[in-house]
């Protein structure tokens, strides 16, 4: 089976929680759109850690897909006045498309040179929309579309854009779990462990290596539709290779071998970040801080420090 | 097809360096053969080369007559070789039991690679139990590789190899570092498995006995060519062998 009772009840279990958080967090001093956030981030990085976490491969240009996609759902609202369900598939093949073609270019690099490479495509796409006026609003970004409704469902109201965000939310989970338990996943796994092992098992790495970077990719790209429905807003800082590093940092927070990590650390991000900008504009330096106690100290992350020895 | 696997001409060559040099070597199927020769002397590039983890400079390999010398390594595998490393390779963070299992997996899942739903027909735990009993892992099967004994994760190297039901099985060394008790043990293992159904194997070593025991015929390296070639016998007599190899191990 490709998902069993235990991830069934788990992720069950998560979703349940989520399910009240807007019963929860206007209490806590914060306020609903910060749980569908969480649930936006955790997406990114719960997809983006099939990479990392699942195959041992560390990407910085995740967000080129997160912004791709947004851009191309604002695009797609505001010029071509499309309804959403025609909007999201095509905004997520947009990602689909574009990390096949990367990909097929960068998927033969190692390591380091890898990483650089994804760098690169990635602030290609943020240069194209900052300067790309006409299409993309430029500098300014992409202003003047609305989210509506979702066949016929109003998704305006922040509480109804939450679980309407909490449907793609459990979705995702259960699609990555399902993944992750599959024969791909652990050939992925396999991959991470030992490159060259993997080959001599008869494995074509770089074709599972390429079918990870797609499919994290995709999921980077649903991310970045529901974030930009959710701001009503797309803007090139979006597709900035910092962006791309908040996913790394959210699975290194939280734990990218253990399959909650990233939603985890997606979670204490957002939160922490909405806590701590209330206070202060310089929210990033205590994160940082944060980031490089984790590094030094909880090098398994949040999950991994209570679930040692336990494969996610 | 007498011939299982060839190599005519082959060069492999590291800047100027010429590590295998005009290398030939021809064998027979289902035959055991020993490469050996002095340190430097070529073994393990032209192993690299035979199984596709190093590409050739020049010459040629062929596989059953078929010309594989640009095929990459995963599809040699698929084709039938599988090899074990100097250093074993394993999955050294992952339990024993997965490491199997992933070796296991690979090589059934061949036939229908991307198609998730049809492992549910397949019994791959029962199979992996299966081959870990063979190999006497059953009560290591919980353990990290990385924390098996050195004998121990060659065998389990050689383990993974077997379940991928090789036609070609290709051994780096398969005893070195071992103890005289493993030695034996992996001996015994490897004349099992080629008791049982015989393979092709192709196997690097050092220690003369294990060479003494196991082959059927000896390919001598030198300087990354061909020195000699032949039975236990003819290699021990040849004055050519003794002069650059077992000249020196007395």
């Amino acid at each position: 089976m490709m998902l069993g009772k235990k991830d069934l009840f788990r992720i069950g279990g998560v979703a349940a929680l989520f399910a009240v958080l807007p019963l929860i967090l206007p209490r806590v001093g914060s306020s609903v759109p910060v749980g569908t956030e969480i649930m936006i981030w955790g997406i990114f990085a719960t997809g983006y850690n099939i990479l990392l976490g699942g195959t041992g491969i560390l990407s910085f240009g995740h967000a080129a897909f997160f912004g791709l996609s947004g851009y191309v759902t604002g695009i797609l609202l505001l010029r071509a006045k499309m309804p959403l369900p025609a909007a999201i598939p095509l905004a997520l093949a947009a990602s689909f498309v574009a990390a096949f073609l990367i990909g097929l270019l960068i998927i033969r690099k190692r390591g380091i040179y890898f990483a650089m490479l994804t760098i690169a495509f990635g602030q290609m796409f943020y240069f194209i929309a900052s300067q790309w006026n006409s299409v993309t609003g430029g500098q300014d970004g992409l202003t003047g579309f609305k989210r509506t409704d979702f066949l016929g469902v109003d998704i305006r109201p922040e509480i109804h854009f939450f679980y309407f965000v909490f449907l793609f939310f459990v979705l995702t989970l259960l699609l990555v779990r399902a993944l992750r338990n599959s024969s791909i996943g652990k050939t992925l796994v396999a991959i991470r462990e030992n490159l060259h092992r993997a080959e001599f098992l008869g494995i074509d790495v770089k074709k599972y290596q390429h079918f990870a970077f797609i499919v994290s990719a995709t999921f980077s790209g649903l991310a970045g539709i529901l974030y930009v429905l959710l701001l009503n807003f797309a803007f090139p800082e979006l597709l900035y290779w910092k962006t791309s590093g908040d996913a790394v940092l959210m699975s290194v927070i939280g734990g990218m071998r253990a399959f909650f990590g990233p939603l985890v650390g997606a979670g204490v991000f957002v939160f922490l970040r909405d806590m701590i900008s209330t206070l202060t504009h310089h929210w990033a330096l205590p994160l940082g801080a944060i980031f490089v106690t984790f590094v030094l100290f909880f090098q398994k992350g949040i999950l991994g420090f209570f679930e040692r020895g336990k494969e996610g | 097809m007498n011939r299982h696997l060839e190599c005519r001409n082959l060069v492999k060559a590291f800047g100027g360096f010429r590590a295998v040099n005009d290398m030939n070597m021809s064998v027979k199927k289902d035959e055991i053969r020993s490469i050996i020769g002095p340190n430097g002397a070529g073994k393990s590039t032209m192993f690299n080369l035979l199984t596709g983890f190093y590409p050739a400079t020049s010459g040629k390999i062929l596989y059953k007559d078929v010309d594989i010398t640009e095929t990459p390594a995963h599809n040699r595998v698929k084709m039938g070789f599988s090899r074990s490393f100097q250093t074993p390779k394993l999955f050294p963070e992952l339990p024993v039991r997965q490491n199997v299992f992933l070796a296991v997996q690979a090589y059934h899942s061949r036939p229908f690679e991307w198609n998730v739903f049809k492992f549910r027909s397949l019994d791959l735990p029962g199979k992996t139990e299966e081959l870990l009993k063979v190999f006497d892992f059953s009560r290591h099967a919980d353990m990290l590789a990385g924390s098996l004994s050195h004998g121990d994760q060659r065998i389990l190297e050689i383990c993974m190899a077997m379940a991928l039901e090789p036609e070609v099985l290709m051994l780096d060394e398969p005893t070195s570092g071992m103890s005289e008790n493993e030695t034996q043990k992996t001996i015994d293992l490897l004349m099992r498995i080629y008791d049982e159904d015989p393979i092709t194997m192709v196997i690097i070593e050092h220690d003369m006995r294990v060479v003494k025991r196991i082959s059927h015929h000896i390919t001598v390296m030198h300087q990354g060519a061909l020195l000699a070639e032949g039975t236990y016998a003819e290699i021990e007599a040849n004055p050519l062998v003794q002069k650059a190899y077992f000249g020196e191990a007395r």
